[in-house]
């Protein structure tokens, strides 16, 4: 059996997850939350490294090695290495096991296509390069959280016969994506993790398009609709 | 895009050369972001005049140093606006290989 997998730091914990199409989140409000057909749920303990057989909730702060519990074995051959923390722990708890007091950092994985995953790192590069303040040199506000996993939600929504757009942070802290086809046909998307979606696009030297949508679990018909309509335009 | 007061930093390059424009993209944009510098892109004022925006001197930290003002406060507007000028800029990259 390979050994249980640890990881030291938050930051470490989230690129290894980050890598296999997770993600962590830790506002009860936040909409990954929310359980779907699509996602699988997993809980997170941390424990404390001279603890680390014991699985007993302890008094830890978010910087202790962790380990991983899944809850929901029908990732099992997605998430190998995950699973054999799992299987390591023989603890097929169920959801009504979970012992309140523990700290527990959710996470929800979705299988994505595969082909988004060149994309899903290039976000990733970009929410690494400007989660700090003052990252241009022009005062911008730092990638969120938030923002990068609504960015990272959005592509995972893309239609998959979409061409990749370029990732562009904002300096609010917002990420966009952008379609660019060539003079005058431009279509960019940006996220902030506000569960709203702004989008603009030029299509051609006389049409325009500007406006806000919610972003929920769902693309908003007016985005891919837009994407196709500017490449239906520049053929 | 703007930065969150709402203004653009721009440098006014009528009348000199590429080695000065560049020059001052080093001292008073790279070194002090302590960053390469990556490349410049050019646009004329009458194109960000047309998007009712207007181009403010601001002689701090250099004499040709200004600011486009006047974005709209809706963020899909000035996403539009943005893309409008990115449609005129001319862009021109540094081989840093």
């Amino acid at each position: 059996m390979q050994p249980q997998t640890f990881v030291e730091e938050r930051k470490k914990f989230e690129d290894y997850l980050f890598a296999r199409n997770l993600t962590t989140v830790d506002d009860q409000e936040n909409e990954y939350f929310i359980p779907s057909s699509d996602y699988v749920e997993k809980t997170c303990v941390f424990i404390k490294p001279e603890q680390s057989e014991d699985t007993t909730p302890q008094s830890v702060t978010l910087d202790s090695l962790c380990t991983v519990i899944i809850r929901s074995p029908g990732t099992e051959q997605y998430l190998d290495d995950l699973y054999l923390c799992y299987t390591k722990d023989k603890k097929k708890s169920g959801d009504n096991e979970i012992n309140e007091d523990r700290l527990e950092l959710q996470i929800k994985a979705k299988l994505v296509d595969k082909n988004k995953q060149p994309l899903l790192d290039d976000l990733y590069a970009v929410y690494k390069e400007c989660s700090e303040v003052n990252w241009d040199g022009y005062g911008a506000q730092p990638i969120s959280k938030k923002a990068y996993l609504e960015a990272g939600k959005l592509i995972r929504l893309l239609p998959s016969n979409i061409k990749e757009p370029e990732i562009v942070p904002e300096p609010t802290g917002e990420i966009a994506f952008e379609w660019y086809i060539g003079k005058r046909f431009i279509f960019v998307i940006s996220v902030g993790g506000n569960n709203s979606i702004a989008y603009a696009g030029l299509f051609g030297s006389t049409s325009k398009t500007h406006g806000t949508e919610y972003f929920g679990t769902k693309l908003p018909s007016i985005i891919v609709d837009n994407i196709q309509r500017l490449f239906e335009k520049a053929k | 895009m703007p930065n969150q007061n709402g203004e653009t930093s721009v440098y006014r390059i009528s009348g000199i050369s590429d080695t000065e424009i560049f020059e001052i993209g080093k001292r008073f944009v790279a070194s002090v972001n302590d960053k390469p510098l990556l490349g410049r892109t050019d646009i004329v004022v009458s194109k960000v005049i047309e998007q009712k925006l207007s181009v403010n001197p601001d002689p701090t930290p250099h004499h040709r140093h200004a600011n486009i003002c006047g974005w709209p406060d809706e963020k899909s507007e000035k996403r539009l606006i943005a893309i409008e000028l990115e449609n005129h800029a001319k862009p021109h990259l540094i081989d840093n290989s």
